[in-house]
């Protein structure tokens, strides 16, 4: 009960309230403006947490991208631009209700339901962690290394269209990660005599480099015309949220279960999460010809499952340091910066810290409620900022904050190779997400593998001799062959239709 | 920038080969099978086939065979400076922060930038300005990272 005492004071302080509340306009701020993603506020915040106390700098990145998430619907609502991914899947129905004069339900639909959602996915992180944690306090190196394996075979499998293009991204991650002498040998690997990369790549450089230089000159670059704003007026927002609940119990569970579950899967975040729910939600609907004409079940169950997926996303990272998604894994990079580094013995040695999470993910989403609402009134100013006097203002952030990691010029030059790269991938359809899973598991799948090597002295088969590693090993085989067994067996059918 | 798969799929081949090639004079973990080298080598050997697999997949689907194909931004001036000017200004800050100091190298950055974007030059002007301060305010004065002083080294304060 100390422990809980102690992580309530952590929380609610002076200092750690004003930093909640800078967040979270930042994270209502980038994610309203379309283009700038949640992963670009993350990345961007970053810089800043590095100057914080461990639980402030949890706390902004927490309050940032649970608002961010949020604030994608207002755009994809009034301009059909989702201002991040997770939006994506349900844009064209509330831009469609926009249209319709519904604006309001659309937005409040899409607010109250993502805090639902989220209250949903806590409740999960609150009751399982820490029952994976005490289960995962026997983990060797060989259940963390087929761990590993899984979670990232699951990334490229389910997070991604393009499996091959995502795994060569994965593998070009670890690579990366392979530079230095941050591996168990200590030996210089790829340095070329250039003493700024014996302590490897900076993940903070990556990071910025890919997930908002690159944004920055993609919007340099792009000439699609400026979208025109939904001309209605918006008015009470909470207005029939208590008959949509009352409407749609089951679609607003279905959609925060779906949520945590897939937030959970490494490599699968938010955006997936949407997608999945909204296809359910309209398969199961008793009205399922009214979806993509502005009908609002669709958008309750995948706004509750895009917040949902956020906590979901932090049970993996938390109990096993393995990212649920883009955003776990920079949370994960600043996890180890601060010393907190994830794994069940975060439970077991400073319990205060988890239950500090644990409040500021509930707090983050009640005050999205007001903070959400005061965001959508100011919408229209919002939407009609000037992107083109604020990439530049981006721009600067991104070199000010890479720089101010390690007052390093070579890290700004890291920062813009990884954005020049980071682009010229995406527009060939290369997920770049990926690479960043890559670069934060690397030297851990690397470290569990050398130590289970000398421990196995070089037999393969002690990687399967423990029963969960066993298992884990086995279900990664299995997920690797099954492309080539479903090919056999298509192949087999048709032979047989044509016998 | 549209690439086309074969080619890049080669691209990745040849890295995975040469990431194999230099791993191979790595030395082993004394009495040990394991070294520095199993892991990158494992990896470059993943590249090589799946950089392989794209280029063969590349050459057998149907669609464009050009190699190498410009977005709509390569027909405008306009777009072409501004990416410009985003990566050469990168470059630029990397290179000669230390030398000229942040007080002088982001506004002028700021103010390349916001023109090569389309903003008016007072606009620009005023905008580089006030990013300028607020930024070395927050940075420097808020957060204590010590941006480059460069040519205003004495009235450093």
């Amino acid at each position: 009960m100390d422990a809980f005492f102690l992580a309530f004071t952590m929380v609610f302080n002076l200092e750690t309230m004003l930093i909640i509340i800078a967040a979270s306009l930042f994270g209502l701020f980038v994610g309203a403006v379309p283009g700038l993603s949640a992963t670009m506020a993350l990345a961007l915040l970053v810089p800043m947490t590095f100057f914080m106390e461990p639980i402030p700098a949890l706390a902004a990145m927490v309050t940032t991208s649970a608002m961010a998430i949020f604030a994608g619907d207002i755009p994809g609502c009034l301009l059909r631009m989702p201002g991040t991914a997770a939006s994506a899947a349900y844009t064209d129905e509330a831009y469609a209700m926009s249209r319709n004069g519904q604006a309001d339900t659309a937005l409040g639909s899409g607010l109250v339901f993502s805090a639902v959602g989220g209250l949903f996915g806590t409740a999960v992180l609150i009751v399982a962690a820490p029952v994976l944690a005490e289960f995962a306090l026997n983990f060797t190196s060989f259940e963390y290394f087929w761990l590993i394996l899984l979670g990232i075979t699951c990334a490229i499998v389910i997070s991604s269209d393009r499996p091959l293009k995502g795994a060569i991204m994965l593998v070009a991650g670890f690579l990366i990660a392979s530079i230095g002498m941050n591996n168990p040998a200590a030996f210089p690997r790829f340095t070329g005599g250039n003493t700024d990369l014996l302590g490897g790549i900076g993940f903070l450089p990556m990071l910025i480099g890919m997930f908002a230089a690159s944004e920055v000159l993609r919007s340099a670059l792009d000439r699609s015309p400026k979208a025109t704003i939904v001309d209605q007026p918006i008015h009470n927002v909470f207005k029939g949220m208590w008959a949509l609940t009352v409407k749609y119990p089951v679609q607003i569970l279905r959609g925060s279960t779906l949520g945590t579950i897939v937030g959970a899967l490494p490599g699968a975040g938010s955006d997936i999460a949407a997608w999945m729910s909204y296809a359910l939600s309209k398969k199961f609907s008793k009205e399922p010809e009214k979806f993509g004409t502005g009908h609002v079940e669709g958008i309750i169950e995948s706004g509750a499952a895009n917040n949902s997926a956020l906590a979901g996303a932090w049970i993996p990272a938390l109990v096993f340091g393995i990212p649920g998604d883009t955003l776990t894994a920079i949370v994960i990079g600043v996890l180890y910066m601060k010393n907190l580094n994830p794994g069940p013995t975060l439970f077991t040695n400073n319990p205060q810290n988890m239950y500090a999470i644990y409040i500021l993910f509930i707090f983050a989403n009640l005050i999205m409620i007001p903070l959400g609402w005061a965001t959508i009134k100011v919408a229209k100013k919002l939407l009609n900022v000037r992107r083109e006097i604020l990439l530049p203002i981006i721009l600067l952030a991104c070199i000010v904050g890479t720089f101010g990691m390690n007052n390093s010029a070579f890290d700004v030059g890291i920062m813009l190779v990884a954005g020049v790269v980071a682009y010229i991938l995406e527009e060939n359809d290369f997920p770049v997400a990926p690479a960043i899973l890559g670069v934060v598991l690397g030297p851990m799948l690397e470290e569990n593998f050398v130590k289970s090597m000398i421990k196995a002295d070089g037999e393969f088969a002690f990687f399967f001799a423990r029963p969960v590693a066993g298992i884990l090993g086995i279900l990664t085989l299995m997920v690797w062959t099954y492309p080539l067994l479903r090919m056999i067996w298509r192949r087999r059918s048709a032979r047989g239709k044509a016998a | 920038m549209k690439i086309h798969d074969s080619l890049l799929g080669l691209l990745f081949v040849m890295i995975g080969a040469a990431i194999l090639f230099t791993v191979a004079g790595y030395p082993k973990m004394p009495g040990q099978d394991v070294g520095p080298a199993m892991f990158p080598g494992v990896m470059a050997a993943a590249l090589v086939v799946f950089g392989g697999t794209l280029a063969l997949r590349g050459r057998m689907l149907p669609g464009s065979h050009r190699l190498f194909e410009l977005r709509e931004w390569s027909q405008s001036p306009r777009h072409i400076l501004a990416g410009l000017s985003v990566v050469l200004g990168c470059a630029a800050y990397a290179l000669f922060s230390t030398a000229f100091g942040f007080l002088i190298l982001a506004p002028m950055l700021l103010f390349v930038w916001h023109l090569a974007f389309g903003v008016s030059a007072r606009t620009s002007l005023v905008s580089a300005l006030l990013t300028t301060i607020v930024t070395w305010g927050v940075f420097y004065k808020g957060l204590g990272v010590p941006l480059p002083w460069g040519l205003l080294k004495q009235y450093a304060f």
